[in-house]
């Protein structure tokens, strides 16, 4: 909402901001009391670098008709000027753009130019161009008296300063200038100060002309109505004009003009008909009916709804109450009669109908946030009296006022223990008295502990309880003086009750991540649906996307991290190193409900970050992804999982499952053609995707200690030859059961295939590592364990040792 | 004699500073030391010396002997231990053997580092889903339907045909509030960090959804002196101790008083630039003391209890500390960006 400074000081009588500082003062208190200034605007702004000026000689441009060179007194110099207006005269006082002004009208810049080979050092400006009026016929010319030199924005005492001013959903009051006037006149300790109403009444009663009656009383709970005859329609006086373009309105004819300004100056809307295209000389507010059709003042055709509360006449829909008058009745240059509208609609309905209409207006702003009820009958005077002083007219006699459950007084009570307790600083009652009458809230009664106050109907939806009284007292009080407590109140036993965060093995597993130079991402949740059909399972539809590429939410982390990979490529080249991992939620509907899950995705591509210098250019492949997924359960001490391979080549696989105790944790992926085209990305793509949901429940961190042998170990290597179609597991599987506990480590230290091998044949070597716990191993005891795992070998995957 | 071995000493000495290599070593030891190098010859001359002088003359030439076999036995060693050094690497100044920098994603560390400020004075953290009900995310914060203040956020709602409920996606991290109430009794002092989202349009200062967290405070006698205090605290542990703060009245629906919480801006230390508009505060979150209708709603007697939230968004304040000009830098997942944090 904009404020003008200059049209609030109407309402304080003897405030005044003479210097900076005070409106820095006062800038502050707005601020402390909650007026929350999101810009200042300085009228005189647009006008640096204008100044008075006066015409002191004037000759004929040697080039051309039309200019004329002129030379032109500023105070602080002669200028050159090349003039083109008509009306440029020796011995006129003019407004001068010297170098560095903006001309309003156009923005640019005045600088020292060669006009037709005549040097200029300024513009003579017209009001047009100094965005004052239409007016571009010629210069604009100042009174004779005009002080050579003066600011040109003092000269027209362009002092205004404008105020955006964000404001709060509960403070519909704030919506006017004497809305914001009460709440400045209470930091000031001043009163505002209503205007004086005048305005005289003919004889023929508003009643006689014509008839109010509100069908639905629950929706429209005032209506008042004025008729006022043989207005003349033309264009605003200037005042009226000047305090519109200072709020940013654009002036249209005298009568929307003061329904306007009435508005903005007091925040009841107004609406003015055309009397003469009111049928039936009646008025009825009413609900539409579904589906009806109706054109607003604004051309537009809107379909109404049960909701949708009409001004309507003898005949029809005349008006949207409370959001947007009709066409139909519209004041035109051919308006003669008016009817003035001045009511209270309830602030639900509005908002309803405006919602389901989709039309916001400054009238359906205001009433939805509710208006003052004792403000319909002062606007509709304020506005009466405005038109018969600028438009003219004869006032019919009364105001026609349809009210029919007068407001009760709202009283509300608080005590002042609750608001000393609750804010954290003494109170007397005496204190809070004297704050709240601050903001017009009146001391009623005190009864027992309570204090009861009249709240003031412009307040009435915001201050209902006690609660909103304490509020108002902090407000007024400063929070700025509450001065701050540190004495905590740590309870800490039933802080660590309530909490149900697995943040401790997320740390742990960003940790170790991040120690192995895995970078952390963050993706987008809101994917397209159509790319999640790549994937399995159905997501969940958002019911109002921005775009068709956000309208779901993803069932995975894969979509997110494809992304990431391919932006980085695309960016860097495809010769980088991409380590990466993110954990966050993903989503799916299940029957009945929506259910959220933890997951972990890591994934590698590109070439392998280690050997970029060291070991030539090698990529990553899936022995990478598979070394990272182990050394992460690993770290979790997730020893017991098991791995199951869904290809019999496992080098050319694409998934690998992670299992735990029979319960699958994750998953470790080739990313397939497939994902990859539809991500464009050709290269290849190593990941691990985790559900982190079984993982914080399987996961010890610390668990019991388990005792070291205090025997020293003994080291036996074996080489063996198998079929090619043997896998690493078999061969590890078969030694550890043979094994048992006494062994302890089985590890692949060399892996070739030779045609010296015999046909389809390949070599693995081992070291094994034997513990026993209850004593040294001879060699005789190692010998015979060495055999039975030989054998058996032998047995399960026809090994044989190589010589 | 005596003069002459003096002589040879100082000889010894400057040429034996010259030695660099083992070339110049040997060099050394065939001049001094050798069969027929000065040394020996010194002792040929000795024989000549009278008996008298000898005693004297012989010490001297003793001293000598060591001491030229000292300096020769050290500069070998040193020259042998460097050479040691340089058989396998003839340039040490190559790159080390270094993979990949991991990092933490700079929101998380934000987020991180905010949990463990509120860890210290007793807050512990409390997970909230981020598909909501209406009701947790509106209606028991005390934003009816059609109250101009559910226009403060604009909310994606999900499609929840055959559901029971009109399911959103959070709007805000409050919603977390009402459900640790519900389950608990108070004392409660918790943090709720995550991700929210609206449906706003796409710019270099918004997305569709942002990361944010919340502070809440229940129990007897909690008051907005603790509020003030605990903002404070949190606003130097966060931004630097040097910052001033500052409280506004504001509204929000589930709290009263409510209030913005500002920070003098930290990149012009309050004197006004472009990033403060030239007001030289910065707003950085909203607070307020739990409205009792919240209380009321949990079934909390708000004659017994009262209680503190604070929110606060994360990206906005994290561009502006870290000089960020577009939010889209956080979910564009560039290791160029990932790795300077």
């Amino acid at each position: 909402m904009k404020i003008s400074l200059n049209w609030l000081k109407d309402y304080i009588p003897g405030l005044e901001f003479d210097s900076e500082e005070s409106l820095e003062i006062l800038h502050n208190k707005m601020i402390s009391c909650g007026l929350d200034i999101e810009s200042i605007e300085k009228e005189g702004g647009i006008y640096k670098n204008f100044v008075v000026g006066e015409v002191i000689e004037k000759k004929k441009h040697p080039d051309a008709d039309k200019l004329s060179l002129c030379k032109v007194n500023t105070g602080e110099k002669i200028l050159d000027i090349v003039c083109g207006a008509p009306n440029v005269e020796e011995g006129q006082k003019v407004c001068v753009a010297v170098t560095g002004a903006v001309i309003p009208n156009g923005g640019f810049e005045i600088k020292k130019s060669k006009i037709r080979g005549e040097t200029s050092e300024g513009m003579i400006c017209s009001e047009n161009e100094l965005n004052l009026s239409e007016n571009h016929d010629g210069i604009l010319v100042l009174d004779k008296e005009a002080p050579i030199g003066q600011s040109f924005a003092d000269h027209i005492k362009a002092n205004d300063i404008v105020y955006e001013i964000g404001i709060t959903p509960n403070r519909g009051d704030l919506f006017s200038h004497i809305g914001v006037a009460r709440e400045i006149a209470a930091l000031y300790d001043k009163k505002t100060v209503l205007p004086e109403i005048k305005f005289t009444e003919c004889d023929i009663p508003t009643s006689s002309l014509i008839k109010i009656n509100i069908e639905n009383t629950d929706h429209c709970k005032r209506f008042t109505g004025r008729v006022i005859k043989n207005v003349i329609i033309k264009e605003s006086h200037d005042w009226l004009k000047k305090r519109l373009k200072s709020i940013g309105l654009k002036p249209r004819n005298n009568i929307v003009d003061i329904t306007n300004f009435v508005m903005f100056e007091t925040g009841q809307p107004l609406h003015a008909f055309d009397f003469d295209k009111i049928r039936g000389n009646e008025i009825i507010v009413k609900s539409a009916k579904e589906g009806d059709k109706f054109v607003t003042l604004d051309s537009k055709e809107r379909i109404l709804n049960s909701d949708s509360l009409m001004v309507c006449d003898a005949e029809g829909y005349s008006g949207i109450a409370g959001i947007m008058g009709g066409e139909l009745s519209e004041i035109t240059d051919a308006t003669k009669n008016v009817f003035l509208e001045s009511a209270y609609f309830d602030p639900v309905s509005v908002r309803k109908n405006s919602k389901k209409l989709g039309l916001q207006t400054d009238a359906s702003q205001r009433f939805e946030r509710g208006v003052d009820v004792n403000m319909v009958e002062f606007a509709s005077k304020r506005a009466t009296q405005l038109i018969q002083e600028i438009a003219g007219g004869e006032v019919s006699k009364d105001l026609y006022d349809v009210y029919p459950d007068k407001f009760a007084e709202l009283i509300v009570g608080m005590r002042a223990e609750k608001a000393s307790s609750l804010i954290g600083i003494e109170l007397s009652e005496e204190n809070i008295i004297t704050l709240l009458s601050k903001i017009e809230i009146e001391l009623v009664k005190k009864e027992n502990d309570y204090l009861y106050f009249r709240i003031p109907e412009f307040r009435r939806l915001d201050i209902t309880r006690e609660a909103d009284l304490i509020e108002e007292v902090a407000r007024i009080y400063g929070y700025d003086n509450i001065q701050e407590s540190t004495n905590f109140n740590i309870n800490v036993s039933n802080s660590a009750k309530i909490s149900n965060s697995n943040n401790k093995v997320i740390n742990l597993i960003n940790n170790h991540l991040i120690g192995r130079g895995f970078n952390q991402i963050i993706s987008e949740t809101l994917i397209d649906d159509k790319r999640i059909s790549i994937f399995q399972g159905k997501s969940i539809r958002l019911m109002n996307s921005i775009s068709a590429e956000m309208n779901a939410l993803r069932t995975n982390l894969t979509f997110g991290m494809m992304s990431a990979i391919r932006n980085n490529f695309n960016n860097s080249g495809k010769n980088i190193s991409l380590k990466l991992f993110e954990s966050g939620k993903v989503f799916f509907e299940e029957g009945e409900n929506f259910r959220e899950e933890s997951r972990l995705i890591i994934a590698i591509a590109g070439k392998k970050d280690m050997e970029l210098i060291y070991g030539g250019e090698k990529d990553f492949d899936i022995f990478d992804i598979k070394g990272e997924a182990e050394m992460f359960l690993s770290k979790l001490n997730l020893e017991n999982y098991r791995l199951i391979y869904y290809n019999d080549k496992v080098l050319e696989g694409v998934k690998t499952g992670v299992s735990l105790n029979d319960e699958l944790i994750g998953n470790i992926y080739k990313a397939d053609s497939a994902l990859l085209k539809a991500f464009d990305i050709d290269s290849e793509v190593f990941y691990a995707e985790f559900y982190l949901d079984k993982i914080f429940k399987k996961v010890k961190i610390g668990g019991q200690y388990k005792p070291v042998s205090k025997f020293p170990s003994v080291k036996r290597d074996i080489a063996i030859v198998v079929e090619k179609n043997i896998t690493y597991d078999d061969i590890r599987s078969s030694m550890q059961k043979s094994g048992g506990r006494i062994l302890r480590e089985v590890e692949l230290f060399d892996l070739y295939e030779d045609d010296k091998l015999g046909e389809n044949k390949k070599s693995l070597a081992f070291s094994l590592e034997f513990v026993s716990d209850e004593k040294t191993m001879t060699d005789e005891e190692t010998k015979k364990i060495m055999d039975k795992i030989i054998n058996n070998l032998e047995k399960n995957t026809g090994a044989r040792l190589r010589n | 004699m005596l003069d002459k071995i003096e002589s040879i000493k100082s000889e010894a000495k400057s040429e034996f500073a010259l030695i660099k290599d083992d070339k110049s070593l040997e060099d050394y030891r065939l001049k001094f030391l050798s069969r027929n190098g000065i040394l020996n010859s010194l002792f040929e001359e000795f024989k000549e010396v009278s008996k008298e002088s000898k005693g004297k003359v012989g010490k001297t030439l003793n001293e000598l002997k060591v001491y030229l076999h000292k300096i020769y036995d050290e500069k070998k060693d040193s020259l042998e231990s460097l050479a040691g050094n340089s058989i396998d690497s003839a340039d040490i100044s190559l790159p080390g053997l270094k993979y990949n920098k991991g990092t933490k994603h700079l929101l998380n560390t934000a987020i991180d580092e905010i949990l463990e400020i509120f860890g210290r004075i007793g807050f512990s953290i409390y997970e909230s889903d981020e598909i909501e009900d209406e009701y947790h995310n509106f209606d028991a914060l005390n934003t009816p339907d059609y109250h101009p203040s559910r226009d403060m956020q604009d909310t994606f709602y999900i499609d929840s045909k055959g559901k029971d409920k009109q399911y959103l996606l959070r709007t805000h991290t409050s919603p977390g509030q009402i459900r640790v109430m519900e389950k608990n009794t108070p004392p409660i002092r918790v943090i709720v960090p995550g991700k929210c989202y609206r449906n706003e349009a796409i710019s270099s200062r918004s997305l569709a959804f942002f990361h944010q967290f919340e502070v809440l405070y229940v129990d007897k006698n909690v008051t907005f002196r603790e509020l003030k205090g605990t903002l404070n605290y949190f606003a130097k542990e966060f931004f630097g101790e040097q910052l001033k703060t500052r409280l506004r009245p504001s509204f929000f629906p589930f709290t009263e008083p409510s209030a913005e919480f500002d920070v003098e801006c930290f990149l012009c230390k309050g004197k006004g630039c472009r990033v403060c508009k030239y007001t030289g505060w910065l707003e950085i979150g909203g607070a307020g003391m739990v409205d009792p209708n919240v209380f009321k709603i949990i079934g909390y007697d708000p004659e017994v209890y009262s209680g503190y939230a604070f929110g606060m968004g994360l990206e906005r304040t994290l561009m502006i500390k870290y000089g960020i000009p577009d939010i889209r830098l956080f979910y564009e997942n560039d290791v160029r960006f990932l790795k300077q944090f």
